[in-house]
């Protein structure tokens, strides 16, 4: 129990009043911050960097823990209140979560999103606490072969859940697979469909074209076809908070999510976005309400909640036991260790237990200040909505505005962002699902990237995805998901032809 | 997870759609263009996989798939238009709205370096207004205003973020 | 200490004996720009002087700015556009002259105005703690024997690593074209990828790999410096018999059409901001090497690094 015995020291150190109140600043701006669409945890943490250079590495590093937590928490707001994800973890979110908040169940959605968090940040930190050595030896072994095999679960599963029908949504996806081509192929250095601009040498940033796609596509697409008839703001239905049922259906997507999240965050490149969509395409096979999803299911927020913030558990892994940044926040946190001359890695626990101890116990403690901070926020949050259409739009749109501009400082994503606005609108107009889209975005070049290095580190045997047991068993999966429900498919029907 | 039935045969939907059939015509194109484009990206250093297989892959499943929208839409097969909460599928489509948006939108985009970020996004903000029928002149000037200016002051002095002040520069 | 050439030791003594003038006119509301995201090299290294330039009271004040975009070259273009603007600087590096180069960008390196080379890293080639090769020449002896089964990881196409990767090749006589090197978007994976027994060899700048060596979870078997550096126990490449000597370094530039006045102005507040005490504490707690070389000395060292990594890029396939 020597984990335990350095937890308790490390409470010792986080529980200074100073240590709480930096904790306390952390938590707030990270929540702040993750509302705004485009600033993240990791750039906050960056512009932070210079000004905390004079705080104690204790004190800096409690606060940045809080920012990183806070971000999650405060990411899932504006998916659910105005349908503008934040970062990428939180795009599943919206899809139920503002269509609950549609319904006047604003505050509901976000109080599973917070409770969903509060549970997976809490479990992750103590996997993290007590296990996070074996965990990082196992997450290394992951080949790229595996990880590719399990971007191809993602892609079979989430074609087979989004949209009525097969043919648009692989076209969607085809599209986001198409945009996430754009740029620089950083296995090659040769740049692909960048049309002679330079600022499509580095890719379209996937916050582009979420927000073109979800908030100005949909601004673009309500204006022409407004309701007149009904009352120009939405009705809060139904109390602040969670009813009996609300919990009786969130608390296993919960733990579910969380069992999902953690070891995706674990495993370099793996991510919160994959999690978040299986996720979603289990709770959505599990529930007991199936003819809620796509209408606003309260499964459909809490179980990929619930993973996105495991998952960022998880990415402390192999940031604090191998000095292993596995997401842009992890590589900033690691950024901010070296300002201090400090190296994450094995030894750290060692020559730095006080600092490192500090943290992991600060992360319980956020994690406790954040629900206390975001639950009585839920209903005050919810009531954004209340705003009359005309500047509650008007404001999504100004608010993704400065989210995009403020990526690089250039008008040049503002066009991007008009663009992929109108295609938001044709699409809505014409049927085709937004999200396969932006999951082809985000995933596409994952996939891509992986395989090749498969194959490159292989020098070229294709069998290294049948030879390898966890990437031949995921591929399995992957041929069972794509052949099983056509053929169980044409059994049913062939009995109901039999049995009329 | 059923594939939808295609629309019945009443005798008013039997018709071909010309804008279906553009928008399948469209994604088809789309993917041939991508494959000619696929084609010209070079191989690059030494690797087993080039960067042109992925291209292709992607550039021939579009066009396929634009294809098979093709033949659909010549079938007769016609998209339904999404519906949102606050829409009403039966309400004359209003293209001029979205026109506006739009308009303002490029025109604050284009306008953002010189007259800075304040006065570029309250033109972005009074146009959405204005599309979403909003009449009250006063108040629509001064919440644009007002939204920009606290957005720019949180991002700058609050994030430490630099965005162009343009013509209020000094000022702020 | 530096031989100063006399061109500069004349401009520079004009200017001192003006420097209260000039310097206290022009030397205010110095901006810089850091051509990368926030929290990246550049962004630290432009942090970093800021905050020594306004310490010191060298120059007050100092503005950071960000112009992300492909490796540096959108921000380089941007440079070209503040033709003549004394009071601006950006921060650069081998990284960008590797884009220039590769991206087929539009503007390079040769019109701007030169300040400084400030800190870099060397590089470092690992092998995983359990690998049968013990230094660099067991791990040639297998590449020339094999190019393609002996894998190297690191960093994306065209940058530092993979530069060394190709030079090393040369050394060691294997083509630089069908050598297997292995890019990774960064991120640790590189890392990962030797921890986890995935390639045979891995590349990147020391303090990536520092915690992992020091553990003993990976072997060091070469740095990239011309001679051994204090505090690394890591052998060069150089005493084994490959002749390199390859820094990831970052420097500083400032516009082109910039007055000669105006440059030796901003060449002194970067010496004065060099030799102090702040500046030597931020380069101990960030591990960054220095490698200070401002003046003509530069100018020249800026001409040789580009005609060198033309020359590696040639070599490795991606530049024709």
């Amino acid at each position: 129990m020597d984990a335990l015995h350095s937890l308790f020291a490390g409470f010792e150190t986080a529980l200074t009043p100073l240590n709480l109140l930096w904790a306390l600043v952390g938590v707030t701006l990270g929540t702040l911050v993750g509302v705004l669409p485009g600033i993240g945890p990791a750039l906050t943490v960056a512009l932070l960097l210079p000004v905390t250079a004079k705080l104690p590495p204790v004190s800096a590093f409690i606060m940045f823990a809080g920012i990183y937590y806070g971000g999650m928490f405060g990411g899932s707001t504006t998916s659910i209140l105005l349908n503008t994800p934040g970062e990428s973890s939180s795009i599943i979110t919206a899809l139920e979560g503002n269509k609950m908040a549609r319904r006047g169940r604003a505050a509901a959605a976000l109080a599973t999103a917070a409770i969903g968090s509060f549970v997976a940040g809490t479990i992750g930190t103590m996997l993290l606490t007590f296990a996070a050595p074996a965990i990082a030896d196992i997450a290394v072994q992951i080949p790229p072969s595996a990880k590719f095999a399990l971007i191809m679960l993602a892609f079979v599963t989430i074609s087979a859940t989004f949209g009525g029908s097969p043919l648009r949504g692989l076209i969607s996806l085809f599209v986001g697979l198409a945009i996430g081509l754009v740029g620089t192929d950083l296995q090659s250095g040769q740049s692909r469909f960048d049309l002679g601009r330079p600022e499509l040498l580095d890719g379209i940033d996937f916050i582009t074209v979420v927000i073109g796609l979800f908030a100005i596509g949909e601004t673009l697409y309500v204006a022409t076809r407004l309701r007149k008839d009904k009352g120009s703001v939405i009705k809060l239905e139904g109390g602040a908070s969670m009813s009996r049922q609300d919990w009786r259906r969130s608390w296993k997507p919960w733990l579910r999510g969380t069992a999902l999240g953690f070891p995706f965050g674990a495993i370099p490149a793996g991510g919160a976005e994959i999690p978040t969509f299986l996720s979603y395409t289990l709770e959505k096979r599990l529930t007991k309400h199936p003819e809620e999803f796509g209408k606003g299911a309260i499964e459909g927020v809490a179980g990929p909640e619930a993973a996105n913030n495991a998952s960022a558990a998880g990415v402390l892994v192999p940031l604090l036991t191998l000095g292993l940044p596995t997401s842009a926040t992890a590589a900033i946190l690691l950024a901010a260790f070296q300002q201090y001359g400090l190296q994450p890695g094995p030894l750290l626990f060692v020559t730095n237990g006080d600092l490192v101890w500090g943290l992991i116990a600060s992360l319980y403690i956020g994690n406790v200040m954040l629900l206390a901070l975001n639950l009585p926020l839920a209903p005050i949050w919810a009531r954004l909505l209340l705003i009359p259409r005309p500047f509650l739009y008007a404001g999504i749109l100004v608010f993704s505005t400065v989210g995009v501009y403020s990526l690089n400082n250039s008008v040049f994503d503002l066009f991007l962002l008009a663009l992929f606005g109108v295609l938001g609108y044709g699409m809505r107009r014409f049927d085709f699902p937004v999200t396969p889209a932006i999951i082809g975005v985000i995933l596409g070049p994952t996939a891509e990237a992986q395989f090749r290095t498969a194959l490159q580190q292989s020098n070229g045997d294709f069998s290294i995805f049948a030879r390898q047991p966890l990437t031949a068993f995921i591929l399995i999966v992957v041929a069972l998901a794509l052949i099983l429900p056509p053929v169980l498919r044409a059994r049913a029907a062939r009995r109901a032809t039999a049995a009329p | 997870m059923t594939d939808v039935p295609s629309p019945p045969p009443s005798t008013a939907r039997r018709g071909i759609s010309a804008p279906d059939l553009l928008v399948a015509l469209g994604v088809t194109l789309l993917g041939a263009a991508l494959l000619l484009g696929s084609l010209k990206i070079p191989f690059g250093i030494n690797a087993v996989v080039g960067p042109r297989v992925f291209p292709l892959i992607v550039s021939v499943g579009m066009t396929a798939l634009g294809a098979l929208l093709t033949v659909n839409a010549l079938r007769g097969d016609r998209a339904e238009p999404a519906a949102e909460e606050d829409t009403d599928p039966d309400a004359p489509v209003n293209l001029g709205a979205a026109g506006i948006i739009l308009g303002g939108f490029l025109l604050g985009a284009v306008l953002l370096p010189t007259l800075g970020f304040v006065l570029g996004t309250a033109i972005m903000y009074f146009s959405v207004a204005y599309a979403f029928g909003e009449r009250r002149w006063g108040l629509m000037v001064f919440v644009a205003l007002a939204v920009a200016l606290v957005t720019y002051l949180v991002f700058t002095h609050g994030l430490g973020l630099t965005l162009p002040p343009g013509v209020l520069k000094g000022v702020l | 200490m530096k031989k100063v050439p006399f061109q500069t030791a004349l401009s520079l003594a004009l200017l001192t004996a003006l420097a209260p003038l000039s310097s206290a006119q022009s030397l205010n509301n110095l901006r810089i720009m850091a051509p990368a995201s926030p929290g990246g090299g550049w962004d630290q290294t432009s942090r970093a002087i800021q905050t020594v330039l306004q310490e010191e009271n060298l120059v007050k004040p100092v503005q950071v700015f960000n112009v992300p975009g492909a490796g540096g070259t959108i921000g380089l273009a941007q440079l070209y556009n503040a033709k003549g603007d004394g009071n601006l600087l950006m921060t650069m590096g081998l990284v960008m002259i590797g884009a220039i180069q590769t991206n087929n960008s539009k503007v390079d390196l040769s019109r701007v105005t030169p300040i400084a080379r400030l800190t870099g890293e060397y590089e470092v080639v690992v092998v995983p703690a359990a690998s049968p090769y013990k230094n660099m020449k067991d791990l040639a002896a297998a590449w020339k024997a094999n190019p393609g089964g002996v894998a190297f990881a690191g960093g994306s196409a065209g940058g530092t690593d993979h530069m060394l990767v190709g030079l090393l090749a040369k050394e060691a006589g294997v083509d630089p074209r069908k050598m297997n090197y292995v890019p990774f978007s960064g991120g640790g994976e590189t890392l990962a990828a030797v921890l986890g027994n995935q390639v045979a060899a891995g590349v990147a700048g020391y303090g990536e790999f520092e915690a992992q060596i020091k553990a003993g979870k990976l072997r060091a078997i070469g740095i990239s410096a011309p001679k051994r550096q204090t505090g690394i126990p890591v052998p060069t490449l150089k005493e084994q018999g490959y002749n390199i000597d390859l820094a990831n370094w970052r420097g500083i530039v400032a516009p082109p059409g910039i007055s000669a006045s105006e440059k030796a102005a901003l060449v002194a507040a970067l010496d004065k901001m060099h030799a102090s005490k702040a500046w030597k504490d931020i380069l101990t707690t960030r591990n960054w090497t220095d490698l200070y070389l401002s003046g003509s000395k530069f100018d020249v060292y800026l001409k040789v690094e580009a005609n060198r990594t033309k020359g590696i890029l040639k070599d490795i396939g991606l530049v024709k």
